[in-house]
């Protein structure tokens, strides 16, 4: 699936937060980066009709998102939300469950209980199934969300910052994840922090400042200490290491 | 190493332990019932009572079966089943365990209707006049909903502001009328299923049956929204301010059809799906329907218990409900497992 961004803007109450976004995003893995409230979070937000941007279209397959109901965006585009919140306790499988809603009116097939606990497994988290949810650790949760859009069977996936809460040998496994979901043909879209992880999972990298695109293209065009510095205001050093390419901090 | 279909049949076992437990509740209720009507302050044998629902005798004993306790034990089952389900739906869109449909202003927008037909128009308008007051709440928060967005913090404080503003009528309206009205009006907030009658059983009854059908149908978007948030709830299918106007209205229309039979009849709405909530989950599909009969278990053993207790003394059941729901709350919020819920 394409999505193709034009001049997208978006106002919190007057403040702008995306100022004129146009990108094209193919069949890739793309990795979105830049400070805290450079604008990732309300970028996804606008490309799955959670937010209403102000200006601009956000067209799927060449139909503006706008023409299409909240449920047929549903069956194509899964969001995972960053923060992992709720005080409302749910197994993890009724969490999973919920993913199949969009294809779901009211009762649920041995299908749609099927597909949920293959994507637990594919996971490793059948054995929390029938866990309560908030009893999970941050980086499980984390996990489950990610099994719920899965289980959405959507052929774009919204990320926001997925690996936040995880360990290292859990984020290395979930960009595993999901590079191996794009060989598939799934389009993972995901904002994310940390340069490295970026550089070393995605297609492309989209960097923000301030509600624009500062740069695009692939990670050894974008992540350069010209950019980084002009972006975060920091100095590093880009090394090479085995083929990746590696951020480091220069002391001041 | 599980397999898939071992985690499949692990929540479908859990999913027939729910239903299991739904059944006992039915059960219990039926029990409860055929027990309820043996039971008043005319005493008449155990046997004899099941004769009478038999052959339907024109005795005083049959008079006393068939139209005093029969409907009385159905308005009881009514009521407390439609409470407990509008309370479970509206704590659920509202995303808070102490929500319940008279946190939204109908109870006090009822008793005001009430009050007006007692005191200017005569005690055949109360109930007419109950249930049209009640309406004006949920017409208001709707309203509010509409321009401030229908967030649970929005519609809760809209109600609340209801509440006071409709008590506060009321309370100025009893005190400039005499004292028998004052009673009369006050008997009525309590809450009270003594004026039960064959005639009121057919509409609250059909009231129930279609709003809990509505309500069912939207279980699974109401779990959704729950587990899941306003925003990722939209991102898989869900409006959840459409799914929360249309339960609050369906919720606050069951409350406003029974209330105005039986006046203000508190905590059975808010400690019903508590006490479901805490045996099979928050999981509406099937607590939806366990609230419900539960509700009417509550509330059919509590008027039991205030038929009976002081015999011949019938107590208004308003006042064992809240009797009973005070200490039960408190000993829920002592053992709850979680912040909330
Ligand atoms: N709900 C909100 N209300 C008002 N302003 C917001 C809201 N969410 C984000 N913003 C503002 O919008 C800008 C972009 O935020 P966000 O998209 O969350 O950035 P990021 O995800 O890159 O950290 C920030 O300046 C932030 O303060
Ligand atoms: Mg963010």
């Amino acid at each position: 699936m394409r999505i193709r961004i034009r001049e997208l803007e978006f106002e919190y109450d007057g403040i702008p937060a995306l100022k004129g976004i146009s990108i094209d995003i193919n069949e890739e893995f793309l990795a979105i980066v830049g400070p805290n409230g450079s604008g990732k979070t309300t970028l996804l937000k606008c490309m799955c009709k959670i937010l209403k941007p102000k200006r601009g279209v956000v067209m799927l397959n060449g139909r503006d998102i706008n023409d299409l109901s909240q449920m047929e965006i549903a069956k194509r585009i899964g969001y995972v939300p960053q923060n992992v919140s709720g005080t409302f306790p749910a197994k993890v499988f009724e969490v999973v469950l919920t993913g199949r809603r969009p294809y779901i009116g009211w009762k649920f097939s041995r299908k749609d209980l099927e597909k949920v606990s293959e994507v637990l497994r594919v996971l490793g988290l059948e054995e929390f199934a029938m866990r309560d949810f908030d009893t999970l650790s941050g980086g499980q949760q984390q996990k489950v969300l990610i099994a719920r859009a899965l289980a959405q069977e959507a052929k774009i996936l919204l990320l926001d910052e997925p690996t936040a809460n995880l360990d290292l040998k859990h984020q290395l496994e979930v960009m595993e994840l999901l590079k191996s979901l794009t060989r598939k043909g799934v389009t993972v879209i995901t904002a994310i922090h940390d340069l490295n992880l970026a550089s070393m999972f995605a297609d492309r990298i989209v960097m923000m400042k301030d509600g624009k695109i500062f740069a695009i293209g692939t990670p050894k065009n974008v992540v350069t200490s010209d950019n980084v510095r002009a972006v975060y205001g920091v100095e590093v050093r880009v090394l090479e290491v085995d083929s990746y390419r590696v951020i480091v901090p220069v002391k001041g | 190493m599980l397999r898939v279909s071992d985690v499949v049949e692990e929540y479908e076992k859990y999913s027939l332990g729910k239903v299991l437990v739904i059944l006992t509740i039915l059960l219990l209720l039926i029990l409860a019932a055929g027990i309820a009507v043996t039971l008043g302050s005319y005493s008449i044998p155990f046997f004899k009572v099941y004769s009478i629902l038999i052959e339907h005798p024109n005795s005083v004993e049959g008079r006393i079966v068939w139209f005093l306790r029969v409907p009385r034990i159905l308005m009881a089952i009514i009521a407390g089943s439609a409470l407990a389900c509008a309370g479970a739906m509206t704590q659920g869109i509202l995303r808070n365990p102490l929500a319940t449909p008279y946190t939204l202003g109908i109870s006090s927008a009822a008793g005001l209707g009430a009050a007006i037909a007692i005191l200017y128009l005569g005690s055949y308008a109360v109930i007419p006049s109950a249930f049209a007051i009640s309406l004006i709440p949920v017409f208001v928060i709707l309203a509010i909903a509409k321009m401030r967005g229908a967030t649970p913090e929005t519609m809760i404080l809209a109600g609340i502001a209801m509440l006071y503003i409709f008590s506060a009528v009321t309370t100025l309206l009893m005190f400039f009328a005499n004292p028998e009205d004052v009673k009369e009006i006050y008997f009525w907030i309590v809450g009270d299923l003594g004026k039960a009658s064959w005639k009121a059983i057919l509409p609250t009854f059909a009231s129930l049956a279609v709003c809990f059908l509505l309500l069912f149908w939207k279980t699974w978007d109401v779990n959704v929204i729950m587990i899941a948030g306003d925003e990722t709830a939209k991102s898989l299918g869900v409006n959840p301010e459409r799914l929360r106007i249309f339960v609050m209205f369906i919720s606050s229309f069951l409350t406003a059809s029974i209330v105005s039979f039986t006046g203000t009849i508190g905590f059975v709405c808010l400690v019903a799906p508590h006490i479901c909530r805490m045996i099979i989950g928050g999981d509406y599909r099937y607590l939806l329907p366990a609230s419900t009969l539960f509700g009417g278990l509550l509330l059919l053993t509590c008027d039991t218990i205030a038929r009976t207790v002081m015999a011949p003394i019938v107590l208004p059941v308003g006042v064992i409900t809240n009797c009973l729901g005070g200490p039960m709350f408190l000993y829920l919020l002592l053992r709850r497992r979680r912040e909330y819920w």
